[in-house]
């Protein structure tokens, strides 16, 4: 059992990373959150929620070959843990039922 | 295309401040996306975005702190952790900088402009006037002159050289030059016209610069007949030669004949002139050597070691002696005539010494404004942030501690600021560089030194600890019960200082303005000169017959009427006409002269006066009017009796009261010249510069008297004449006949006010910025009373207080500040008008108007910068700022 809950922005994050599957770094991350969620947000802001989220043990890494175009440097990629997951799932149940019965546009998937 | 680079700055700021945990990958990311970004939206707005991402990630990433893994590793050494304290703090300070853009953006562009122009005009300083020249041991090089008894840079001929060598013992080499224009007329293309200087003696060994290729000329080159020699300019070597490394021993054709090259100097060399292109060696004929009246030459000597300028000067006095009782009829019977020496450095710099000078206290003063002012806003900073630092304090964080954090931030806005600053030092020094302003000597060997930047460094690491100091100490010795008080009321530390600076910085831009309104008066009042010549839609170019085909008088003078009658038959010509020189040119030609009737006051005196060539329509081309008698006619011959024309204040002069015309007048003196009469009288002209009143003048006609130096002028009707207008007539006429410096009369005298344009410009953008900086200053220091006595002005306002009042409590001691510091900056002004004494035309360096019109400008302007912020005063809810809040 968590005794945590998310921000607003680290469940776009984690989303985000659901979404993006194997392919979720820096900048996918960052698009799909522009592209899906209509989040303007900086890489560092997204590094530093990142980094807040792997602390709480909600997402883990793993290091990725250095390619050319990023000035042969490597990348970080991330995956949802389990504890995310749920951790997500509490939050999205709890905003449900928190917009239950509310008129029209109040609904979440 | 090149592939995206980050912005440099941008990356090492990043590499410096992310922890390195996540650097690479947070680089790897901004990278690639920025290179997508830069597809769609060019680089330039790839750049942008880098930069704003990068400032984001060092805010949201670089919190103090963050980069420790684990706390027990940096702990283990203290080396380490005074490191990473340190590396804390100034990354603290970059976040502050960053959360405080217009507080940083005034801060850092204050200091970018004070040390940039600051560095910019001392790496001019240092070039022109401190670097040593180009030469071996050049401080110990001195220039030789005759002195007359109205003019102390006389030139030198052959024979007074040689009395020099054997009479000056104090010397240990020497030699003489001239500078003469020749025509180039081998080669492919076209005629053309080089400066050449004809050497002899020690010259190239005393200076001492080795050539590029081959040899220097001796001493023995000058051989009669032999001396078809020649020394090319780097310039010269690479247009006619290609730069081929064999070129000794081949020829370069000459229009006195073909020359043998010995070899080429390097492409800095520059002696006596920058543009000079060919050195020859002086052939030493009999003429050259005999004529003791032919003063056409230069000298330089190096001194003996260990002997001294004053020891020079005593031999130099009883060569003078020697000579005047020598040759009694070449030399003025007065100590007046003599032979002096002046350092080559204060010959070339010397005109401008005195200008640039005041340039240098100039910028130091906006640098002390720019100073001041970075400090205002550092204590006026540190007062509005003494909670939270209260709070840190509360929270655990040691004094020490809080200092460090408020010195780093300094430390890193200094940073900045001298980045840019160095930057701004750099464009503005190219920006000199390429506007080359005419009158200013080795302007194009400046450049930004090493020591103007180690200056910059230093400047720049002192301005911080200058302005992080007090509001450390500050942080350091808070009393935190009272500043956790909260009660709006701080103690008024650092008011003092406040007002010192307020007063400091108005006293300087008070000094600045003056200055500048000084030259500014005395630029106006010589654009109001009248010149005595109209110089607009006339036309100039210079000509110089070589004597090889124009061996005499006659031959010259027929070229040249010919060249003027085709010219004055073309469409849109009003008049042409040919002098040896043009008003303002940078070259007086002037002659001793013998006028009948007058009696010099001193005896020995010999009248100097300026020696002009006319052709009949040279008034008329020039405008300049006839006032008596006639203008040069046709009738006019070489064999008809011989005439001149007078100025109007060389008959003034000389004559005074007595009517000029039939008088008689010889170019220079003795028996054996002619008498030449006055048939005329002109309206003055200035001709060496809108500066100098008119020289008294004469004019010979053309069809008398002709130099190998001659200027065409042509005067249009209507429409501007074309450029190449001159150049088409006289090669109409021969075909190898080069035409040169073909300019407007217009740009003449436009170029004749480099000096004084220069420094006026300068001096402006440095009042400018002085004044700006000075109500920036105004502004944010009353703004902070403002805030700092909300409460006092509170009880007033709830007392019933009026407008007046408050205004009053809001920004009455700034305005007493500033009062006094403006009437500190009225006497620093007057003396430093007294040190412009030189620079001045036209207006006395205490000028009653500018003074005034200054003062009001400045209190005016301190006004419109306190009221707004002491507006803010009359709003004040009294029961908020009774509050407290």
């Amino acid at each position: 059992m968590t005794d945590f809950h998310l921000g607003e922005f680290e469940q776009l994050v984690l989303l985000a990373l659901m979404r993006l599957g194997d392919n979720a770094y820096g900048v996918t991350v960052r698009e799909e959150l522009l592209s899906q969620g209509g989040r303007q947000a900086s890489l560092g802001t997204v590094y530093k929620t990142l980094e807040r989220l792997q602390e709480k043990g909600c997402v883990s890494t793993r290091i990725g070959q250095p390619t050319a175009e990023r000035g042969g440097r490597r990348k970080k990629f991330y995956r949802v843990e389990p504890l995310g997951a749920r951790a997500l799932e509490r939050s999205l149940q709890a905003l449900r039922r928190m917009a239950e019965g509310l008129d029209g546009e109040a609904e979440v998937p | 295309m090149s592939r995206f680079r980050p912005p440099t700055l941008a990356r090492r700021l990043l590499e410096w401040g992310i922890p390195s945990g996540q650097q690479e990958f947070l680089l790897g990311d901004l990278e690639e996306e920025a290179r997508r970004l830069e597809f769609r939206k060019g680089r330039a707005a790839a750049r942008r975005w880098y930069w704003r991402q990068s400032l984001a990630a060092l805010a949201a990433l670089s919190r103090p702190g963050s980069n420790q893994s684990s706390p027990s590793s940096a702990l283990r050494r203290t080396g380490e952790v005074a490191m990473q304290t340190l590396l804390q703090d100034l990354r603290f300070g970059l976040r502050q900088i960053v959360k405080n853009p217009s507080f940083s953006l005034v801060a850092i562009l204050t200091l970018a402009l004070g040390i940039g122009a600051n560095t910019a005009i001392f790496s001019v300083v240092d070039a022109i006037l401190v670097d040593p020249l180009p030469y071996r041991e050049p401080s110990i090089l001195v220039k030789i002159w005759n002195h007359w008894p109205n003019f102390d840079r006389g030139s030198i001929s052959f024979p007074e050289y040689e009395d020099f060598q054997e009479g000056l013992a104090g010397l240990q080499q020497i030699g003489l030059h001239n500078v003469r224009g020749i025509n180039l007329t081998a080669g492919q293309g076209k005629p053309e016209f080089v400066l050449s200087s004809n050497v002899a003696g020690d010259l190239f060994p005393m200076l001492g610069v080795k050539p590029l290729v081959g040899r220097w000329l001796e001493d023995s080159d000058g051989q009669p007949g032999k001396a078809n020699k020649l020394l090319l300019s780097y310039g010269l070597w690479q247009r006619r030669f290609g730069g081929r490394q064999d070129v000794v021993g081949m020829e370069l054709e000459l229009e006195s004949g073909r020359h043998e090259v010995v070899g080429v100097m390097p492409q800095d060399f520059g002696y006596p002139i920058p543009d000079i292109q060919v050195w020859r060696p002086l052939e030493l004929t009999e003429p050259v050597r005999l004529s003791r009246g032919g003063h056409n030459f230069e000298v330089l000597a190096r001194l003996e070691e260990g002997t001294g300028l004053a020891q020079l000067e005593e031999q130099m006095d009883a060569l003078g002696a020697r000579l005047r009782r020598d040759y009694p009829q070449m030399y003025p019977q007065t100590s007046a005539f003599g032979v002096h020496a002046v350092p080559l450095k204060d010959e070339i710099v010397g005109p401008v010494r005195r200008g640039l000078l005041i340039l240098l206290a100039a910028v130091g003063a906006v640098l002390l404004i720019a100073c001041a002012n970075v400090a205002h806003l550092m204590l006026a900073r540190s007062s509005s942030r003494r909670r939270e630092l209260a709070v840190r304090g509360a929270m655990g964080a040691g004094g020490l501690r809080l200092a460090g954090q408020m010195l780093a931030e300094s430390v890193v806005l200094s940073a900045l600021g001298g980045a840019l600053g160095v930057f701004i030092a750099y464009s503005a020094v190219s920006l000199l560089r390429s506007l080359n302003p005419p009158g200013i000597p080795r302007l194009q060997d400046v450049a930004v030194d090493q020591r103007a930047l180690a200056l910059t460094v230093l400047l720049t690491l002192l301005s911080a600890l200058l302005f992080g100091l007090a509001p450390a100490r500050r942080a350091w010795r808070m009393d935190l019960c009272q500043a956790l008080r909260e009660d709006g009321r701080q103690s008024s530390a650092g008011g003092r200082l406040k007002g010192l600076l307020v007063a400091t910085e108005v006293a300087l831009a008070v000094m600045l303005l003056v200055g500048a309104g000084l030259l500014m008066r005395s630029f106006l009042s010589l654009q109001n000169v009248d010149p005595g010549f109209d110089s607009s839609n006339l036309l100039t170019a210079r000509v110089q017959l070589s004597s090889a085909r124009f061996p005499d008088h006659q031959a010259r003078s027929l070229f040249l009427e010919q060249v003027l009658q085709r010219l004055q038959a073309q469409p849109g010509v009003e008049a042409a006409a040919v002098s040896n020189t043009v008003p303002m040119a940078g070259f007086s030609t002037d002659s001793w002269v013998t006028l009948e009737g007058y009696q010099p006051e001193t005896e020995g005196e010999i009248p100097s006066l300026q020696y002009r060539i006319a052709s009949p329509r040279l008034f008329k081309a020039l405008g300049i009017d006839l006032l008596d008698g006639r203008v040069f006619q046709d009738t006019d011959r070489a064999d008809s009796p011989q005439v001149v024309i007078v100025s109007r204040s060389t008959a003034e002069k000389y004559w005074p009261g007595e009517n000029p015309i039939g008088k008689r007048l010889k170019i220079g003196w003795g028996p054996l010249m002619p008498w030449r009469e006055v048939v005329g009288v002109v309206s003055d002209v200035r001709q060496r510069g809108l500066d100098v009143p008119p020289d008294p003048t004469f004019y010979a006609p053309l069809s008398q008297r002709s130099t190998p130096w001659s200027i065409v002028l042509v005067r249009g009707r209507g429409a501007a004449l074309p450029n190449r207008l001159i150049e088409e007539q006289v090669q109409a006429v021969d075909p190898a006949q080069p035409v040169y410096a073909v300019r407007t009369m217009d740009e003449i005298v436009y170029r004749s006010q480099g000096r004084p344009r220069f420094n006026l410009v300068l001096l402006g953008v440095f009042a400018a910025s002085a004044l700006l900086l000075s109500v920036v200053g105004i502004y944010g220091v009353i703004s902070y009373s403002v805030g700092r006595r909300r409460h006092d002005i509170g009880v007033g306002l709830a007392l019933g207080a009026r407008p007046r009042h408050v205004l009053a409590l809001a920004m009455g001691r700034e305005m007493k500040q500033a009062l006094a510091g403006a009437l500190v900056g009225v006497a620093g002004a007057l003396l430093l008008g007294q040190a412009m004494e030189g620079l001045l035309f036209g207006v006395d360096s205490f000028d009653p108007a500018t003074l005034l019109g200054v003062l009001a400008v400045l209190l005016f302007s301190a006004l419109l910068a306190g009221l707004r912020p002491a507006q803010r005063a009359l709003t004040v809810d009294p029961v908020v700022a009774l509050r407290g809040d």
